[in-house]
């Protein structure tokens, strides 16, 4: 009878560590810290990368797709350069040269917002750059001069890059630099 | 050095579990959702997304572009793809039934806007041995060809639209894409 149960327990013991490791890993382990930029983190989306099962467990288990991978890159970040969590009740400003692409996107995915409402985006055709090709977009719920972008709502958000294209070369150009300005 | 044995046989476990769930459950529960959710995309048939069906397919792919999706079945033979694509910036990517990229091209790579793209089973190590399954090897006019060793998947355009303006003419090119099994040529 004991020999049954140190047997039940320990199997039971084993399937859960095994699951959870397995729901910990495939919500960890898809993405990485990107090169070129402090804060920025990338969904490991090519299939020759050692994690990449992780990021398409992650996707799939939610009924989704990994995005297309061909020279595309999925960059976001979920706090400023100084650690502040991204709020919609503050204001933010992202400056920077977007690495080199065919197309991008930088859109802002809030806590809150229900699948039918698209999000807050400004695309390359959109932002007026400098002539340095420096981009300055502001992130605030109020009207701003320039490239500015509105959040959802006050809650929190996720600061997304899609690089469609990329054309960069071997070494990664440094990504925009994000500051929190004022609350 | 019994605890140790236990010890040894949770990990054990453990690690099993953790690979199996790795290797078989995201492409069950994915079909699964498919099935159940997006019911709405025909077989072997061409079909735009609505912003709905997108974001909930591809989160992360800007909610102001326009995907195309052909959800293949090998089953009834070969499928071909007739691509119209607007002469931008475009992605195709075949996703197996696992969620795994297995073909993939864009306008740069292509170097067209209008091609075609064959997909066919893989054969099975018995047709390779057996020399069955050669099919038809007509050499043939058709693009691309691809084998798949996924009997069923998605076949997946996106074009990325940043003018609401461009978007009806974007749409109106990709709309001229089809999706059909190959007919096969009569026999003489």
């Amino acid at each position: 009878m004991r020999n049954i149960s140190i047997v039940t327990v320990s199997l039971g013991l084993g399937v859960l560590l095994g699951y959870g490791s397995f729901v910990y890993a495939k919500d960890s382990y898809g993405m990485k810290s990107a090169a070129g930029g402090q804060g920025w983190q990338e969904w490991q989306l090519d299939q020759k990368q050692a994690m990449s099962a992780y990021t398409i467990a992650h996707f799939l288990t939610d009924g989704q797709l990994p995005p297309p991978a061909n020279k595309n890159k999925f960059l976001f970040r979920k706090r400023d350069d100084a650690g502040n969590l991204l709020n919609g009740d503050c204001v933010f400003r992202l400056k920077g040269i977007i690495p080199p692409a065919r197309w991008w996107n930088i859109s802002l995915d809030g806590d809150q917002r229900d699948a039918t409402t698209p999000a807050p985006q400004l695309t390359a055709d959109d932002v007026v750059t400098f002539a340095d090709g420096t981009a300055e977009i502001v992130i605030s719920k109020y009207p701003q001069a320039g490239n500015w972008l509105r959040p959802a709502n006050d809650s929190n958000f996720t600061l997304n890059l899609m690089i469609a294209g990329s054309t960069e070369g071997d070494e990664p150009p440094p990504l925009p630099a994000l500051t929190r300005t004022g609350c | 050095m019994g605890r140790l044995f236990w010890l040894l046989v949770i990990g054990l476990v453990a690690v099993a579990t953790h690979i199996s769930f790795l290797l078989f459950s995201p492409s069950l529960l994915y079909a699964r959702q498919l099935n159940q959710q997006q019911v709405a995309i025909p077989t072997n048939a061409f079909q735009i997304l609505g912003p709905e069906n997108q974001s909930r397919l591809f989160p992360l792919l800007p909610s102001s572009s326009i995907v195309g999706v052909c959800r293949f079945d090998l089953a009834q033979g070969a499928v071909v793809l007739n691509a119209a694509m607007p002469s931008q910036y475009w992605t195709l990517t075949i996703y197996g039934r696992n969620g795994k990229e297995f073909y993939s091209l864009n306008d740069t790579q292509s170097g067209t806007s209008t091609f075609t793209v064959k997909l066919t089973a893989a054969k099975s190590a018995v047709e390779l041995l057996t020399g069955n399954g050669e099919g038809d090897t007509a050499p043939r006019n058709l693009g691309w060809s691809v084998e798949s060793s996924e009997r069923s998947g998605l076949a997946v355009f996106w074009v990325p639209v940043s003018d609401r303006l461009m978007r009806a003419s974007v749409l109106a090119a990709l709309e001229k894409t089809s999706c059909d099994v190959e007919k096969k040529p009569d026999s003489l």
